[in-house]
Formats: structure tokens, C-alpha cells, sequence
């Protein structure tokens, strides 16, 4: 890790902003796409609580950004992939109810 | 260019711990999953359907292989390698997103075709019952038009019947008068050859009654002379007449000839003219096909 004299702001917009993205695609619905969010929500929370403290603590806030981000993108891949394959079930659900009408 | 020894998915965690590292210290527990799931990721569909991803996966797991050479199991190799793992697992999720956004499309294709085949069959169902109706009124039609010509038929040789014969009928029945004189010399049962020609149109006015209608010869005298032999003479009137009707076509077991001798008279048998009236023959039709105008 970079020894950096502050939190570069964007880490922390950037894991918000995919923390709104993840629960906007619906990811508290989808188990595996909770339990991320959930890390992501933890850890950027941990992460605001060190950003101002010593030097240590903004390693350690940049490092828990980056693993949020993370964990928040997995989050919303989860997500999305859960609804796709809903739809497909959809769709060909509804295939085979139009193969049975007379 | 990183060093790191290939880890099978399939093998405990234990030996790949044992495995990994070669002559460096072991890996944190984060860094073995990592390679665990980038491992996962180039072996299954991700590598063909979101190489970017997979590639994505493996810069960040370099990274953490980097770090952990510099110093195992710190928390710069535990961090990057936390990264490396989550990125490995989204590349997976990408492939399986776009297999199942594949099948969408697949299915609504299916559906489209389904749905035409099934208006194509739709619409095959109803030009065939179109047909069916059409011939159906086609038949009506023909069937009414014949129906009028029969009537017309019947109507046409009813008129002619009326010019040569009395005709007199009722709901159930239609009785044609002949008088006896223009059928027969006196006192014979032989035919004249002018009684032909009416018989004639009677037979043409009996043939469109239909074929399926009785038909009654009825023989009358006057009351002068025996009974008996009036009954025979009005008896062998009624079958000449009978007779001559079958070869013009109406069949035998239709027509019966009886003689009624000087029953039923119709007028007064103290006149000549009364008694003229009298010598007749009637022909009875059962449920006639129209009433005379």
C-alpha cells in the first residue's frame, strides 16, 4: 500500500457510490448479493471512523475503501445474474403454458 | 511476470497451502482463496464469456502475489488478495449473466414462433370452416332452388290439369273429376283415343305431385240398370283408366282402381244432365303438394 499523507477522496465516493448501485439493483433481495453489501456497508463504515485518525488509520480507512468497492461490484454481479436467470425461467415458463393450450 | 504454482480447485486447502510458496512461507488463508477462485474462474465459462473479467482478476491476484513475496502474510498480501478473490467471483457471475441473458433471447425467439405457428393454425381452422360454410350455402341454395321448381313444376301441371278436368282440393286430398263420356263410349270400359291425351296431363300432373303420394281411381255410373252391373262396368272403367296411367309412368303399387257403381252420386239421376254428371271417374291424390288457385 501507498504511504499517503490522506484518504484519496475518490476511494470514498467511488465504494458509495457502488453501495448505492448494489442496493438500487435490488442486492439486499439476493442472499449472496446481502451478505456483500453487508461487508461493504461494514467496512466503509470502519473506514470513516480511521480517516482522520493517524497514519496508520488512513492506510488502514484506503485499504477497507478498495475492499468495499470490491465487495460492492461482487454485490451487484449477484444481483444481476440472480434476475437474469429469473427472467429466463420466466420466459420459458411462459413458453411451455402457450405449448399447452389447445 | 509472477511466480505462483498452479493450484488444482479440486484440491483441499490444506495441501494447497502446503503446495503454495515453493521456497517462500505460506500464504494467508485470503490468498489461498484467491487462487482458489481465479483458478475457477479460467476453468469455467468465464474464461470464454468475460475474458476481461477473468483478466481483471488475475492483475489483482499478481498484486497480491507481489506483496505476499515482499512479505507473507501481510496485511497489504491479505487485503489485495480479499480484492483479488471478490474479482475472480464477479467474473463468474458475469459469465453466468450473460449464459442466462442468452436464454432470454433464445426463449423469445421460441415464443415468437410458437405464437405464429399457433395464428398460422388459427387462421388455417377458420378459412377451412369458411369453406365448410360456404359449401353449406351452396348446398342451401341448390336445395331451395330446387324446391321452387318442384313447386313451379307442380303449380304448371296443376293449371293444365284444370283446363281438361274439375279439380277440387282440400287440405289432405286432391280429387280430379273426369266425366265418363269424354273417356269412354257408352257403356264401354275401352279408352277413347281423345281420353288419351287428357290422361296425359293427368299423368303429368300426378308425376309432379311427387312419387311418393296414393293415388285412388274411382269408377261411378248412374243409377240406370243393375247394381251389379253398374259396378262391374264403373269397376273396369276405373282399372282401364289405372292401367293406361301406369304406362305413362306412375307406378303400379301407387295406384289402386276401385268401382263405386251408382254410389255417391253427385247430381240427380232424373235428368239427363244429372245423370251425364253422374257417370264419372275421380282420381284421388293423398296430401297434395299445392291447392288448386
Amino acid at each position: 500500500m501507498l504511504a499517503c499523507a490522506s484518504v484519496p477522496p475518490e476511494a470514498l465516493t467511488e465504494s458509495q457510490a457502488a453501495v448505492r448501485a448494489a442496493e438500487e439493483v435490488g442486492a439486499q433481495s439476493q442472499p449472496q448479493a446481502q451478505y456483500h453489501l453487508q461487508l461493504a456497508q461494514e467496512q466503509i463504515a470502519a473506514a470513516k471512523q480511521k480517516m482522520d485518525g493517524s497514519r496508520r488509520d488512513k492506510q488502514r480507512a484506503e485499504a477497507l475503501l478498495h475492499r468495499a468497492k470490491a465487495d460492492a461490484e461482487l454485490a451487484i454481479a449477484y444481483a444481476q445474474t440472480s434476475q437474469a436467470q429469473r427472467e429466463a425461467q420466466d420466459a420459458w415458463a411462459e413458453i411451455e403454458e402457450l405449448q399447452q393450450q389447445p | 511476470m509472477f511466480r505462483h504454482n498452479f493450484i488444482p480447485s479440486i484440491m483441499p486447502l490444506a495441501t494447497a497451502l502446503a503446495l503454495s510458496g515453493c521456497a517462500t512461507q505460506a500464504a494467508s488463508q485470503q490468498l489461498t482463496e484467491a487462487r482458489v477462485a481465479y483458478q475457477n474462474a479460467l476453468t469455467g465459462p468465464a474464461a470464454t464469456e468475460v475474458p476481461a473479467k477473468v483478466h481483471e482478476a488475475k492483475v489483482a491476484l499478481e498484486r497480491a502475489e507481489r506483496a505476499h513475496e515482499r512479505e507473507a502474510q501481510s496485511r497489504a498480501e491479505q487485503d489485495l488478495a480479499y480484492i483479488a478473490q471478490r474479482k475472480a467471483l464477479l467474473a463468474q457471475q458475469e459469465a453466468e449473466r450473460r449464459m442466462a441473458l442468452r436464454k432470454v433471447e433464445t426463449a423469445e425467439q421460441q415464443k415468437a414462433e410458437v405464437l405464429r405457428q399457433q395464428r398460422d393454425s388459427a387462421r388455417h381452422d377458420l378459412q377451412t370452416a369458411e369453406s365448410s360454410l360456404h359449401a353449406l350455402d351452396s348446398e342451401l341454395d341448390e336445395a331451395r332452388d330446387a324446391r321452387t321448381q318442384a313447386e313451379r313444376e307442380a303449380r304448371d301441371a296443376l293449371d293444365s290439369l284444370q283446363r281438361i278436368a274439375a279439380v277440387q282440393a282440400e287440405q289432405d286430398r286432391m280429387v280430379i273429376t273426369l266425366s265418363g263420356s269424354v273417356l269412354f263410349e257408352t257403356d264401354k270400359a275401352v279408352l277413347l283415343p281423345i281420353a288419351r291425351n287428357r290422361l296425359d296431363t293427368v299423368a303429368e300432373a300426378l308425376k309432379a305431385q311427387g312419387d311418393d303420394k296414393r293415388i285412388q281411381i274411382l269408377g261411378y255410373t248412374d243409377a240406370r240398370g243393375s247394381e251389379a252391373y253398374n259396378e262391374k262396368l264403373s269397376r273396369e272403367r276405373a282399372e282401364a283408366v289405372r292401367e293406361y296411367l301406369t304406362t305413362q309412368g306412375i307406378e303400379a303399387d301407387r295406384i289402386e282402381a276401385v268401382g263405386r257403381g251408382e254410389a255417391d252420386p253427385i247430381a240427380s239421376n232424373d235428368s239427363p244432365e244429372g245423370r251425364a254428371n253422374n257417370r264419372r271417374v275421380e282420381i284421388v291424390i293423398e296430401n297434395p303438394k299445392t291447392a288448386a288457385r
